[in-house]
């Protein structure tokens, strides 16, 4: 048999890379014979260079691309044709590019690798964003509303690759050699392998989604008390101050590793812990990859829908504040989404992890705990612990995360998942669950409303176009009416807001031509997106009777 | 220190430049008001005829009222608030060569009003709703000493209590902006009001009144009458929802008077009001609509909102409070 050779890039952060991991896997599991290359930054990729299901891994210094990171323009072009020519790798011959990252410099050089099939953004000369395969539109669509999205980044990543979605964990193997003698260096410092440990990750590059150092203190202090636990700080040489102000504040032992570990070397080190406690950084994802269970912490731009360590059983600790992921730009210098995550229902979400405490209602306005497991789909769902009824923003994040869950079951069907049981947490909401599906019938109806009058309005045009004597005029007014059409698309309001995304690129597939070539395309694209709606409407009725 | 407070001539920022003016007597100051709102029908009409004649006749009104006041009071400190006819650049420069320093609180989006490009740099200090980037915009017109200085809520003025008229459900008091109307017209409730000029263009069943603008003295008692007032940022873009960073006045206004609002999460909220505990700020359209009926359901939380909001409103956020702010960095 023929090997397959395959051209992965990821020019992304480290978090993002990670999560490429288990698709990586599944691409060598469902391809023995392959041969795949990984492209990405060199920086990140360190941590890469053992992982046996990559060939061939390929980097590029950050310092190269970062320049070129916005949108097109010749100079940039230039650039990136310049280091195409420089890395060989680029120029093979692939059957397959799969590219996982949405920026631009990726779709440009996807653009120009010689493969048989692209998956994921391309570059197009119109410079609209294109996207190939249903998992890649998804992946663009749900950025900007990272909110309604129920899939992991994982998941999305598998689907993207083309592999069967399962759980793959552990995916980041370490060296048994670097295992032993980070355990002896940790003995050297005082570590109990008999006793449970705790690792704290307490750096962030994002201030905002960092939680506050004397928050972790007092986690420590609770968990020594409460479990015995011994603390081991993980960080990066940057870090070192961190060490010093916890040594300040903490009135308990515990072990430091800030600034004594490199990427290469951190996996080993994090799976000799019980539990890493972090925000969402890189190390959250490695700690995950390597198989050691993890308690995130998510405040200001981050999200644990997307962004939740791979597993099962870890905890997502997420901030309520309505505000909560924001957008970067926020005007926070000291975010209070931060602040109101509190130690002990940080706490709580280690004793769940550990296995020590049942999940149970999270008390307070703050926060919610979400518990990570795997569907009989093989994606990975992050569950709400607490139903969170006392109150406005615990009622507003459990009533978000219903529609989650329920567009959960409307976007499996689509990316070609098998259908899920309906979720236990749907069945617990009764009349709440009514208006969430009413709420989605509407939107659903509306959009097909909008594209069957499209199709309706492209046949018209061609079926005029196929005549002798065209009537001009009534083919003007019908172009028209095709701009109303994407106005009406525009102006819909309601849940489900991602389908707004997919139509525009599924619109932005349509060629630059005239009519009545035009009018056809427009009828492709409005035939597929009409199904969409169809079966999302089909799912709903489904639902509605299942309850 | 002798401060002119020099005010609009129509619109919200009148009572303002009223508050602020006595927030400064409060503390101390020699202050003055030059209340140029007995102007209004002069202007409207001068506006509205397209005589140019009479429209300069106008601009040489109300120039003649502020250099008369200059004259009679002698200040050390012109302070206007926006809209104010503090636009003169001749009257601006003048003024400073005499030793006056010049303060101009602008308490307006700087993407919808431009003006400031004009006068900015004519002022010793420019107080400013948003940041940056407006206080790049403004470095690049050559103003740099601006600061932050969100609106405020008077606790003063006090318009009688509305015993005895009806409980509103669901109001909103402004006007029509291109996102208000295009999110009210799916709001899709029976119990909503709205109060404000030009809204009849619209057909939002069940608009209440809605052609004309409501006196400050309305608005307070609408406010307070309803259940669940709806305050949404203006914007010109249709779906603008959440997006935005300033905080409007009627933030504060609606919170001072210990009435219950939803509103659009805004970027410089979080710095003014806690989101867990004392604003309901919402990030979507769907979360605000969802909001409204959890809110009229729920009354001991809403009145519990509104408490929180109007105690943090009295602790930090008056004219009084503000006032002081800009002492501190004039004197």
């Amino acid at each position: 048999m023929e090997e397959k050779r395959f051209l992965i890039i990821h020019l992304s952060r480290l978090g993002d890379m990670l999560q490429s991991l288990p698709a990586v896997k599944l691409l060598r599991e469902e391809n023995p014979r392959s041969r795949i290359t990984y492209f990405g930054i060199t920086e990140f990729c360190q941590i890469l260079k053992n992982v046996p299901w990559i060939d061939n891994l390929v980097t590029v210094p950050w310092h190269e691309i970062r320049g070129v990171m916005g949108e097109y323009d010749d100079v940039r072009s230039d650039t990136l044709d310049h280091l195409f020519m420089r890395i060989p790798e680029l120029n093979d011959e692939y059957e397959t590019v799969i590219n996982l990252t949405h920026n631009w410099v990726s779709a440009y050089l996807t653009e120009k690798v010689k493969a048989a099939e692209k998956r994921g953004r391309v570059f197009s000369e119109n410079n609209e964003i294109r996207v190939s395969g249903r998992w890649g539109k998804y992946l663009f669509a749900m950025v900007k509303n990272q909110e309604d999205n129920p899939f992991n980044l994982v998941d999305i990543y598998m689907g993207m690759a083309g592999v069967t979605n399962r759980p793959a964990t552990p995916c980041l193997p370490t060296n048994p050699a670097v295992d032993s003698s980070a355990l002896s260096y940790l003995a050297g410092l005082g570590y109990d392998t008999d006793r449970l440990s705790v690792g704290f990750q307490l750096g962030t590059t994002k201030l905002n989604k960092r939680w506050p150092l004397e928050n972790f203190v007092e986690l420590g202090r609770i968990l020594s008390l409460d479990l015995d636990a011994q603390i081991v700080l993980f960080g990066s040489e940057d870090e070192r101050e961190f060490e010093d102000r916890f040594k300040e504040l903490a009135d308990y032992p515990f072990i430091s590793l800030i600034g004594q570990t490199d990427l290469g070397e951190i996996g080993s080190y994090l799976k000799q812990v019980d539990v890493l406690v972090s925000n969402d950084t890189g190390p959250m994802h490695i700690a995950a990859a390597v198989g050691t269970k993890v308690v995130g912490i998510f405040s200001g731009i981050a999200y644990y829908g997307v962004g939740g360590p791979y597993g099962s059983g870890n905890i997502a600790i997420q901030s309520n504040y309505p505000c909560a992921p924001c957008t970067g730009s926020t005007a926070c210098s000291d975010p209070l989404c931060r602040e109101v995550i509190k130690p002990a229902v940080v706490a709580r979400g280690v004793k769940i992890a550990l296995g020590c405490e049942e999940p149970s209602s999270c008390p307070g306005n703050g926060a919610s705990l979400y518990r990570s497991s795997f569907n009989a789909d093989g994606t990975l769902q992050y569950r709400l612990i607490d139903g969170g009824t006392d109150g406005f923003l615990p009622w507003l994040r459990s009533s978000n995360y219903n529609k989650v869950v329920l567009a959960r079951s409307l976007w499996s069907d689509w990316l070609g998942l098998e259908p899920n049981a309906l979720d236990p947490h749907l069945k617990q909401q009764n009349g709440r669950l009514d208006e969430t599906l009413s709420d989605f019938s509407r939107t659903c109806s509306a959009y097909r409303e909008i594209y069957a009058d499209g199709k309706r309005v492209c046949q018209r045009i061609i079926d005029e176009f196929q005549k002798e004597d065209r009537d001009f005029p009534m083919i003007r007014i019908m172009v028209d009416s095709l701009r109303q059409v994407e106005e009406r698309v525009q102006a819909i309001e309601g849940p489900l807001p991602t389908l707004k995304e997919i139509h525009g690129y599924y619109m932005a597939e349509t060629g630059v031509c005239d009519f009545p070539r035009l009018a056809e395309e427009f009828l492709g694209a409005y035939t597929v997106l009409g199904d969409i709606t169809t079966s999302f409407e089909a799912s709903l009725q489904r639902i509605a009777r299942r309850q | 220190m002798r401060i002119l407070v020099v005010g609009a001539i129509e619109g919200g920022t009148v009572p303002m430049a009223r508050s602020v003016c006595a927030a400064f007597g409060r503390l101390g100051q020699d202050a003055h008001l030059l209340d140029l709102s007995d102007l209004l029908e002069e202007f409207r009409e001068s506006r509205s005829a397209g005589d140019f004649d009479r429209s300069y006749r106008f601009h040489i009104t109300y120039k003649t009222r502020l250099l008369e006041k200059v004259v009679e009071c002698m200040p050390d400190v012109v302070f206007g608030v926006a809209q104010s006819p503090l636009n003169d650049t001749d009257i601006l420069t003048e003024l400073k060569r005499a030793g006056v320093t010049l303060c101009y609180w602008f308490l307006e989006d700087y993407r919808l009003f431009d003006y400031w490009q004009t006068i900015a740099s004519y002022f010793d200090h420019f107080f400013t709703i948003q940041r940056d980037p407006f206080w790049e915009r403004l470095r690049e017109v050559g103003c740099c000493t601006y600061h932050y200085l969100p609106a405020a809520f008077d606790p003063d003025f006090a318009p009688p209590s509305p015993e005895g008229k009806g409980v509103i459900p669901v109001s909103f008091v402004g006007a029509p902006y291109p996102n208000r109307v295009h999110f009210f017209e799916r709001l899709g409730r029976g119990d909503f009001e709205i109060y404000g000029d030009g809204w009849d263009r619209y057909h939002i069943p069940p608009v209440a009144v809605g052609d004309r603008r409501v006196t400050e003295a309305e608005a307070r008692d609408i406010y307070r009458r309803s259940l669940v007032n709806i305050n949404l940022h203006s914007s010109t873009l249709e779906d603008g929802f959440g997006r935005g960073d300033f905080i409007n006045p009627r933030t504060f206004e609606l919170a001072g008077l210990g009435a219950f609002q939803v509103t659009d999460m805004r970027k410089l909220l979080p710095l003014h009001f806690n989101p867990a505990d004392e604003m309901v700020a919402l990030g979507t359209w769907e979360d605000m609509r969802r909001a409204i009926g959890y809110f009229l359901d729920n009354e001991e939380e809403r009145r519990g909102y509104a408490k929180r909001a109007q105690e943090r409103v009295l602790e930090e956020h008056t004219y009084l409070h503000r006032a002081q702010e800009i002492l501190d960095i004039i004197s």
